[in-house]
């Protein structure tokens, strides 16, 4: 994948050059079974496609357009967060249109009255956007999965660990200590 | 980036980057790893040792330091709350900005790395089962208690 041979990839990790090609094949398998192989158009009309709907996606979202939100989202839309037990964020992924949906108003509803503010970028090669709070430092990286015309995963990373190379990262989605003690336990 | 120019194996940094971030979703530990790297190939030579292709040299070196982390890590990652989604990279929508990584992300996905995180998990796994069943072996072949 990164321009290696199998011989040599073989090599750099130790393994036979078979067990290679099968790690890898199976890996090309579970990607394609993932979801990413049920939209068929070629790459850069769905980067395109992914693009606009995103743009569109988090205007809405900024606008507090309710209604359009709900229109971009896939029925079986799911939510991933982390926050590493340090920030703010659902434990566990969240699945269905109308759950997701009831989330991101609550988001939306604290968003605004912080003051917070959206700047569309690319997480990953995939379309997204990064929110700062009034002061300009990072609360969060938002990445979309987008595929046959709607939103198929929204993922976010509130972890301020894994913010600090992006900038000044916010405190307003920090958790006490006391509650990450508390759920690390569980 | 000091330690990286001397060595005329800079053109190689993206695709050690892309090794390291691969195997630890973190940007900052990647960087850490890829200068380490550039460090252990300098030091080599300093030493005396001639080095006939840098490049395989380098992603040896990354993929071991790698390896490495990932042992210190997973204590850390046994314990972590909610969902694992790797360190985002971030390349602004609007005009210029730090394209340091932008080129090399498009191949990592965020689902991406989910997957090779889920596969270190179910390679953990096995070794559990591996593990315990040593031990069933050798509780069956201890003396029988006496009941």
């Amino acid at each position: 994948m990164f321009g290696y041979g199998y011989p040599e990839v073989a090599r750099i990790t130790g393994k036979t050059e078979v067990n290679c090609r099968q790690i890898f094949a199976r890996a090309r398998q579970r990607i394609a079974a993932g979801g990413q192989g049920r939209d068929s158009a070629p790459p850069p009309a769905r980067r395109a496609e992914g693009e606009a709907l995103t743009r569109r996606f988090f205007e809405a979202a900024a606008g507090g357009d309710m209604d359009a939100l709900l229109g971009m989202l896939a029925p079986d839309v799911v939510f991933h967060g982390d926050g590493g037990g340090k920030a703010g964020a659902v434990t566990k992924p969240l699945a269905g249109r109308q759950r997701v949906m009831r989330l991101l108003v609550g988001l939306l509803r604290r968003a605004r009255t912080l003051g917070a503010s959206l700047r569309l970028a690319w997480v990953n090669g995939q379309p997204g956007a990064v929110m700062y709070d009034a002061d300009g430092r990072v609360i969060g990286v938002v990445a979309l999965d987008v595929a046959g015309g709607a939103v198929q995963t929204i993922r976010s990373v509130v972890n301020p660990d894994k913010l600090g190379h992006l900038g000044p990262v916010s405190d307003v989605a920090r958790l006490p200590e006391r509650n990450d003690e508390r759920q690390v336990d569980r | 980036m000091p330690g990286s120019d001397e060595t005329g194996a800079a053109e190689y940094r993206p695709l050690l980057f892309s090794i390291a971030y691969g195997m630890t979703g973190s940007v900052g530990d990647a960087e850490d790893i890829v200068q380490d790297a550039f460090l252990g190939l300098t030091r080599a030579r300093q030493a005396g040792t001639t080095i006939a292709d840098p490049k395989a040299y380098l992603a040896t070196a990354v993929t071991r330091l790698g390896i490495n982390y990932l042992g210190s890590a997973r204590v850390r990652r046994e314990t972590y709350v909610g969902d694992w989604l790797p360190e985002p990279v971030v390349v602004p929508a609007d005009g210029p900005g730090p394209a340091e990584h932008a080129e090399l992300a498009d191949s990592l996905s965020m689902a991406f790395l989910v997957l090779l995180e889920a596969r270190r998990w179910s390679g953990r796994c096995s070794c559990c089962v591996r593990c315990s069943g040593t031990a069933t072996r050798r509780w069956r072949g201890s003396p029988a208690r006496p009941r």
